[in-house]
């Protein structure tokens, strides 16, 4: 390992966590589960496979489940369903799935959507740009009915101009103190981001009306295309909103690597300025995170590519994923041991770490093992198997609540 | 490419001169072809010169040739099981060659007391070792069938179609499809001509028959194809005639197609005419989810495609030499083609496309040069086509499925995806040279030579650029070179007095190509050199004279596309690691009839392949894919052909296939669940069942009634892939297995039957036909479970202007 730097600006005031019983999709009890994997690695086709425990052994896909014609990249759980973002038959939309007799079931669809969040029982926000690419949709997840819309117009028209006419909200939503955070990027027509700026928009979750546009200026792309498995952008069990950059352009558009972690404080409406993590500093070089950062308990938890990777992105198969602990509060970062490092391609895991029960759960994927190692914060030391597919690639774990 | 030019011109000329300058001598030449009454090439039957021991018998193409005759007056007489002898004398001069054509009636004898009749050519071509199956189309001319529909008859073959007239087709042969079954037209790629003959386009009038070779292919095939491959026969000419046809169909289809041939007067001149002229709405209803407008919400209802139309038109003419001294055959021709189509959805079928549109034109002029000299034959061929490809998604536009749309304020242009103003120009050049050898009596030697140079350049203004040399590239605006050579040599040898025939055919594969490719983040431009080679050997031994068994096996090569190899520039990675796929083919095979009246016939082929570094797009990340050597692939199966003669008039074709096309020998322990599981997205159970009826002098003399009966089944088969314990068994309800939504992955079982009728008055060479399709109105379905048309009806008029005017 490279000789560990870091440079961690963070302010010590404000950095008292808001206390949090349980993280927001881990119940202590009552809870089913339910994984999803990808089986075939080619079209990202996979199953979603319900149980009421996390397994202790080897889990077999040719058990069944229900099938997926994308699940690669995933939706969320909320209570006792789940939203994805595709359907089964691999289309974009809001994807409704519930437990019915231990079985996973269709409970409703919404077309087209792209991304989505939900506030309450009630109310979520979604993106479709077939209705607006200006506006956030707003849907009931009880009935799966868009019940309305908030148009943005007033905030993006400023920043659109002939050079960069194309929009998309298609990047992160999340939902946290009564706020709807989410960005919109500006592209050419060639599908360019000609600078290297995001656009965080700020909802009133309750009056659905427009707060405040804020403006980052060292990177162009939060979250990662609506991927939320990858947790690049997550709210923590503090109440913070935890975003997440795994790269960024340069002024002639070559995409290279740069790990960036900013949070936006509970109920606020700008970054954190004193917040600010460079994993640059601490690999080295280009830093490449693959999934995270997730919080838990004063730690933020991701999985890093444990070199720098090369500017052409040459040397980004090899196997070398790690997982990874950053300290908030004191900026310390840790490789945690025991785990096998992950590899990165299309037989790989893109999924970020994620919180169940007050532990971390890490997917792991090399050519010689797909599966979970868990990693207990409270106990520290090396993170142990959790589970493993006899086929297949991780892809997340769903939490359910047993209402 | 001008190099290119000027060396197949010269081979051009220079082996015609050579040829031609062996083609004097002293002694005479008597040649021709032999038909029966419908105009169908004859094949077998002697051709002898009385009272000497000179003579021929009639080979594969209905050719006959007789040389080194001395000069003199003669009986010549022509004769075959079947048909009634004819004879003519004919008087030869030194150096004459007469060109002399046979027409034969059958004979007296009633069909089912036949005991050995001479074959049609294509009969022949179906009883070579290598397995063919030859579609004669030309009792179909006056028929709206499809080209589909006529291929689907077939055993071991079933053609995907998404919808309709003009839609995207491919064809799967004994398990396999897409890249890796190649289309030849008269065994000529088919890449100079575009779409003119794709298989949903053309209409059935352009074509005299249809071969499917199953494996191996003959080396006059110079293509990499891997799992077989279609040659598009054009009908031949050899008296003046005028062939127009015109047809209308439901979703306003509009087919007409007018072919001529004439012949100079008292010369070896001739003029060719082939077009064609297709137009469809392709409007048809179907029932899908529909989105509510303001709730969003799904709903099933019926709804009609409303941007699907087609308009093509096809000419093509040729003028030339035929059974000259100088040349069995000399042509030139130019060929025009213009096709525009709609494009109405992608594979998500909720949201329809309304203003997405493709064009296809092209200019391409060709020659061929034939030449038969006692034991060599020539043939040459040399095409340059000018080709521009377009597409058009510019439209900022979403529709919903009744014609509504609403231009959001702020929307990207493109609605299937990101937007896309593609214009493509390709240069192409091909040209093939064909010798063949009669070495001995029993021995025949092929060699053959593909070129096919290809240039494109082009532009896509809204397409992702890639940074290149410190600056953005469009990378279709970068020059893309694509050089493939293909040597074949073939050597068919008959033993035990023909009960035995063997051919083995040898190729080589090479290509070179070169352009803009994408990496992660720069542009690089690799210069791709592969050489390949694969080989064949096939046997037939004729157990009796009407049961034979034969067997054939090949190793060969599909050498990657240009976009396989270079990406597309924009989401898809170049992979200069790519190798070409491999399969080993085998085939065994037997075909006999059944009775002592020849009234069954019955075909059964088993094949096995084994595909090797199977080309498949995977993902790199989530943005980014390439096409990467992943999958092993084996495939078993069976395919039954029954072919019944009921009555003279009435006869039926049972088909059926079954094949077992698994994915094997994979390596990653991620996708282990998937070894032996079956390759998704491709029907592996179906069968038709045929019956024709065709009777001529029904009502009055002269007049003919054709009618035809086709039921088509398809057992259901999966989309995406399953492990093999969690597929649906063969007949079997979807609830054996523990993939609780696997209907949603599914096509369904289908049932599909067509009916036709066709008559031809007595009076007037005029042709009337009227055809129903999937007359029950059943729900079918292909490709991603995208729904076609229901019942829907043809009406075709076909007048025929000729000495023989079947």
């Amino acid at each position: 390992m490279n000789k560990l730097k870091l440079t961690l600006v963070i302010a010590l005031t404000g950095m008292i966590a808001i206390s949090c019983s349980d993280d927001d999709t881990a119940p202590q009890a009552g809870s089913n589960f339910v994984l999803s994997l990808v089986t075939d690695a080619a079209n990202g086709a996979g199953l979603l496979i319900a149980t009421d425990a996390i397994p202790t052994s080897a889990v077999n896909p040719e058990n069944g489940g229900f099938a997926m014609g994308q699940i690669r990249t995933t939706g969320y759980a909320y209570k006792d369903a789940i939203y994805n973002n595709h359907n089964d038959a691999g289309e974009s939309g809001i994807y409704k799935l519930k437990l019915e007799n231990g079985r996973v079931v269709e409970d409703g669809e919404i077309p087209n959507a792209q991304i989505s969040a939900i506030k309450d029982d009630n109310k979520g926000y979604y993106w479709n740009p077939n209705l607006s690419p200006k506006a956030i949709q707003v849907f009931n997840p009880a009935t799966m009915e868009r019940t309305g819309d908030i148009d943005l117009s007033s905030v993006i028209d400023p920043y659109v101009t002939e050079e960069t006419p194309n929009i998309s909200f298609n990047n992160f939503m999340e939902v946290a103190g009564g706020k709807l955070y989410t960005q919109f990027t500006l592209t050419n027509q060639n599908g360019i981001q000609p600078y290297d700026s995001s656009f965080v928009v700020i909802i009133n979750a309750v009056t659905d009306e427009f707060e405040k546009l804020t403006i980052y200026p060292q990177a162009y792309l939060f979250g990662y295309y609506g991927l939320k498995n990858a947790r690049y952008t997550s709210v923590g069990d503090d109440g913070y909103v935890y975003i997440s950059t795994w790269s960024a352009t340069t002024e002639s558009a070559v995409t290279f690597p740069r790990a960036i972690i900013l949070r936006i404080r509970a109920g606020e409406t700008n970054f954190d300025p004193n917040f600010e993590i460079h994993l640059d500093d601490f690999i080295g070089g280009a830093a490449l995170m693959l999934g995270g950062a997730t919080y838990l308990n004063g730690k933020l938890y991701t999985r890093l590519k444990n070199e720098a990777a090369a500017p052409d992105f040459s040397n980004i198969t090899a196997q070398a994923i790690v997982p990874c602990e950053i300290d908030v509060n004191t900026g310390a970062i840790k490789i945690i041991a025991g785990v096998p490092a992950s590899t990165f391609g299309a037989t790989s895991s893109f999924s970020g770490p994620q919180v169940i029960h007050g532990k971390v759960y890490f997917p792991i994927s090399n050519p010689d093992y797909q599966g979970y190692y868990v990693y207990d914060p409270v106990e520290g030391g090396a993170a142990e198997e959790a589970f493993s597919f006899q086929s297949g690639i991780p892809s997340n774990i769903f939490v359910l609540e047993d209402l | 490419m001008g190099e290119l030019l000027r060396l197949v011109s010269i081979t051009f000329l220079s082996s015609a001169l050579f040829i031609n300058s062996f083609a004097q001598g002293k002694k005479a030449v008597i040649e021709g072809r032999v038909t029966n009454t419908d105009g169908e090439s004859l094949v077998g039957l002697t051709v002898q010169l009385s009272g000497t021991n000179m003579g021929a018998v009639v080979g594969a193409d209905g050719k006959y040739k007789i040389i080194d005759v001395t000069p003199g007056t003669y009986e010549i007489v022509i004769s075959g099981v079947g048909f009634n002898q004819k004879n003519q004398y004919i008087k030869l001069v030194a150096g004459q060659t007469l060109n002399l054509n046979f027409q034969l009636e059958e004979g007296a004898l009633e069909l089912e007391e036949i005991v050995v009749a001479s074959k049609s050519v294509e009969q022949e071509k179906n009883e070579q070792p290598i397995i063919v199956d030859v579609i004669d189309t030309k009792k179909l001319q006056a028929q709206s069938i499809t080209i589909p529909q006529v291929i689907n008859q077939a055993a071991g073959v079933r053609v995907r179609q998404s919808s309709g007239i003009g839609s995207e087709t491919t064809i799967n042969i004994n398990g396999l499809q897409g890249n890796a079954i190649r289309f030849f037209r008269d065994d000529i790629p088919l890449d100079y001509l575009g779409r003119a003959f794709d298989l949903s386009l053309v209409p059935i009038g352009q074509l005299g028959a249809v071969e499917i070779y199953k494996g191996v292919l003959p080396a006059a095939l110079g293509a990499d194809a891997l799992g077989g491959a279609v040659n598009f026969v054009s009908r031949e000419f050899f008296e003046n005639q005028l062939d127009v046809s015109y047809s209308l169909g439901s979703f306003n289809s509009h087919q007409a197609s007018l072919s001529g041939y004439w012949e100079i007067p008292n010369s070896s001149f001739f003029t060719q005419l082939s077009s064609y002229y297709v137009f469809a709405d392709n409007d048809y209803k179907f029932r899908t989810e529909v989105i509510d407008e303001e709730t969003q919400t799904l709903s099933e209802q019926t709804v009609r495609r409303f941007h699907d139309g087609v308009e093509s038109a096809f000419i093509e003419l040729k003028a030339g030499i035929r059974d000259h001294a100088f040349a069995d055959l000399f042509e030139v021709s130019y060929t025009k083609f213009d096709h525009q189509k709609e494009n109405q959805n992608g594979f998500n079928i909720k949201t329809p496309f309304g203003q997405v549109e493709g064009s296809e034109k092209y200019d391409a002029v060709g020659a061929r040069y034939k030449k038969s000299m006692g034991k060599v034959a020539f043939d040459l061929f040399g095409a340059f086509s000018d080709q521009s490809i377009a597409l058009t998604d510019t439209s900022r536009r979403v529709y919903d499925w009744f014609g509504n749309f609403i231009i959001p304020d702020g929307a990207s242009r493109g609605e299937s995806g990101d937007g896309a103003l593609i214009d493509l120009n390709f240069d192409l050049l091909v040209g093939r040279v064909l010798l063949n050898y009669q070495a001995l009596k029993n021995l025949e030697i092929s060699l053959s030579h593909n070129i096919t140079d290809r240039e494109r350049t082009g532009s896509n203004i809204f397409g992702s650029t890639i940074n290149f040399e410190g600056e953005r590239v469009d990378p279709l605006s970068f020059p893309a070179n694509y050089l493939r050579n293909i040597s074949g040599l073939q050597v068919k040898s008959t033993f035990l007095n023909q009960k035995l025939i063997h051919i083995v055919t040898a190729k080589r594969y090479h290509i070179n190509t070169n352009s803009l490719s994408r990496g992660f983040s720069l542009g690089f431009t690799p210069d791709f050199d592969d050489e390949s080679y694969g080989f064949g050997s096939s046997v037939k031994y004729l157990v009796t004279e009407k049961i034979f068994a034969r067997v054939s096996y090949e190793r060969t090569t599909r050498i990657p596309e240009s976009g396989e190899y270079f990406g597309d520039g924009q989401f898809i990675l170049g992979n200069p690691e790519l190798k070409p796929e491999q399969s080993d083919n085998l085939n065994i095979g037997f075909s006999g009839v059944l009775d002592g009246r020849s009234r069954y016939k019955l075909e059964i082929n088993g094949f096995y392949r084994k595909t090797n570094d199977q080309i498949i797009l995977q993902p790199l990340f989530l943005l980014f894919s390439q096409y990467q050597n992943q999958n092993n692939a084996r495939i078993v199966g069976v395919e039954t052909s029954l072919k019944t003669t009921f009555t003279k008039h009435l006869s039926g074709i049972v088909n059926f296939t079954y094949q077992d096309a698994r994915r094997v020998d994979i390596a990653e322990a991620s996708q282990a669940n998937l070894e032996q599981s079956r390759i998704p997205y491709q029907p592996y159970c179906f069968s038709t069942f045929s019956l024709n009826y065709d009777r001529e002098s029904l009502f009055s003399k002269n007049d003919r009634l054709q009618a035809f009966a086709v039921y088509n089944f398809v057992e259901k088969f999966i989309f995406d892939p399953i492990s093999q314990s969690q597929e649906p068994g063969l007949f079997q309800s979807v609830d054996n297995s523990n993939i609780s939504n696997l209907e949603d992955f599914l096509v369904p079982t289908q049932h599909q039957i067509d009916l036709g009728i066709t008559y031809r008055l007595s009076k007037a060479p005029v042709w009337v036909n009227l055809e129903v399709n999937n007359v029950l109105n059943t729900e079918v379905f292909d490709f991603y479970r995208i729904p076609k048309p229901l019942r829907n009806y043809r009406i075709k008029i076909r007048y025929l202007l000729a000495k023989n005017d079947d």
